[in-house]
């Protein structure tokens, strides 16, 4: 179904058009969503909550901009949220107190004894790498998280963030400059 | 261009970000480089194996969820719905009910006001109405062929015309 089509059957109510809805774009939503949390069942959690909103408020949809780009926007935002949430439940919990600095915090991994080969696996250098783009601050790990895993134009991006496309420029130069520093570490055997 | 700042850009060279005058500065430094080209090449290894991770598939009962919450939703609207027009319903006849018990003790308010000044009134209309009848009203004068006014002539001469 055409793009427009579907907006429109979706409006109107069409349970089939929704569906059809989540079909298209669940994956893509679920992707966002597990790049920037981290955890699949949070990803899963925040992937629902982003179709609900969808389903409530698709009339006041204007078709300014596409589709994915409206759902882009919706699933960072409600991830960014959720982080700030957790973050609030965590301090007041007391439990960052008997934590320790987490390797998911500091982003790097310091290279073992052994050397960099026995670290070289790909999930322990995606993990690495996932950390260290998770301890950038939030609109630079934003647009890295788009324009790396999802892949958008700059262009895109800019309109999923609200921003101009000299600004996403701005802020992923300084995201690979920073995510250098962070990565450097693992390579500083060499 | 000194090694930090080299060092700084690998990843935008890496990712083809660096354009022009920057670009050419970058490829003539790491061909005469080689502390930077071994740093370019060991981190384009982690660089570029970013995306070779399996993506993480979402629960199959994701769809089944999110139809079981819209569903609950949607009961939840109707109820609320149902709910707002039987209340409708009740207090518009409870709201007249309200409105005549009020209109009926202010009522009996202004009643009960206007009847007690209208009792002074009567009071003081029959005490006027009794001098009036004996020509007793001090404002009157006697009419020629009173009682009064023979017995004014007849016990005080002249004060019965200072009296009038």
């Amino acid at each position: 179904m055409l793009e427009l089509e579907l907006i429109k059957k979706l409006q109107v109510g069409h349970h089939s058009a929704f569906k059809e809805l989540f079909q298209t774009y669940s994956a893509m939503v679920f992707n966002v969503c597990f790049r920037m949390l981290g955890n699949q069942q949070e990803a899963e959690d925040v992937t629902q909550d982003v179709f609900f909103k969808v389903y409530k408020s698709v009339r006041q949809f204007r078709c300014e901009s596409k589709l994915s780009t409206w759902l882009y926007r919706i699933a960072i935002n409600f991830c960014l949220d959720y982080q700030r949430r957790k973050k609030r439940e965590r301090l007041l919990s007391l439990d960052f107190i008997f934590e320790n600095p987490g390797q998911e915090e500091c982003g790097v991994v310091a290279a073992s004894e052994d050397g960099l080969d026995a670290m070289l696996e790909k999930s322990e250098i995606e993990r690495i790498v996932q950390n260290a783009i998770n301890s950038l601050p939030k609109h630079q790990r934003v647009a890295l998280t788009l324009q790396m895993y999802e892949g958008l134009p700059y262009q895109e991006i800019a309109e999923v963030m609200n921003c101009s496309v000299a600004s996403v420029e701005s802020r992923l130069h300084r995201a690979k400059q920073n995510l250098y520093k962070k990565l450097s570490p693992l390579i500083k055997d060499l | 261009m000194n090694h930090k700042k080299i060092q700084k850009k690998i990843l935008l060279y890496l990712d083809g970000d660096l354009l022009g005058n920057e670009k050419d500065e970058m490829q003539e430094h790491l061909r005469s480089c080689s502390f930077c080209s071994k740093r370019l090449e060991a981190l384009s290894r982690v660089w570029r194996s970013r995306n070779a991770m399996e993506l993480v598939k979402p629960s199959p009962y994701l769809w089944t969820r999110l139809a079981e919450r819209i569903k609950q939703y949607e009961c939840n609207c109707h109820l609320f719905t149902d709910m707002s027009e039987r209340l409708g319903s009740l207090v518009r006849p409870a709201a007249f009910v309200l409105l005549f018990l009020i209109a009926l003790v202010v009522g009996n308010y202004l009643g009960d006001f206007s009847s007690s000044t209208a009792s002074v009134d009567s009071e003081k209309a029959a005490k006027e109405e009794v001098a009036r009848m004996f020509y007793m009203d001090a404002f009157e004068p006697y009419p020629p062929e009173s009682i009064g006014k023979a017995l004014t002539i007849a016990s005080n001469g002249k004060g019965g015309e200072q009296l009038r």
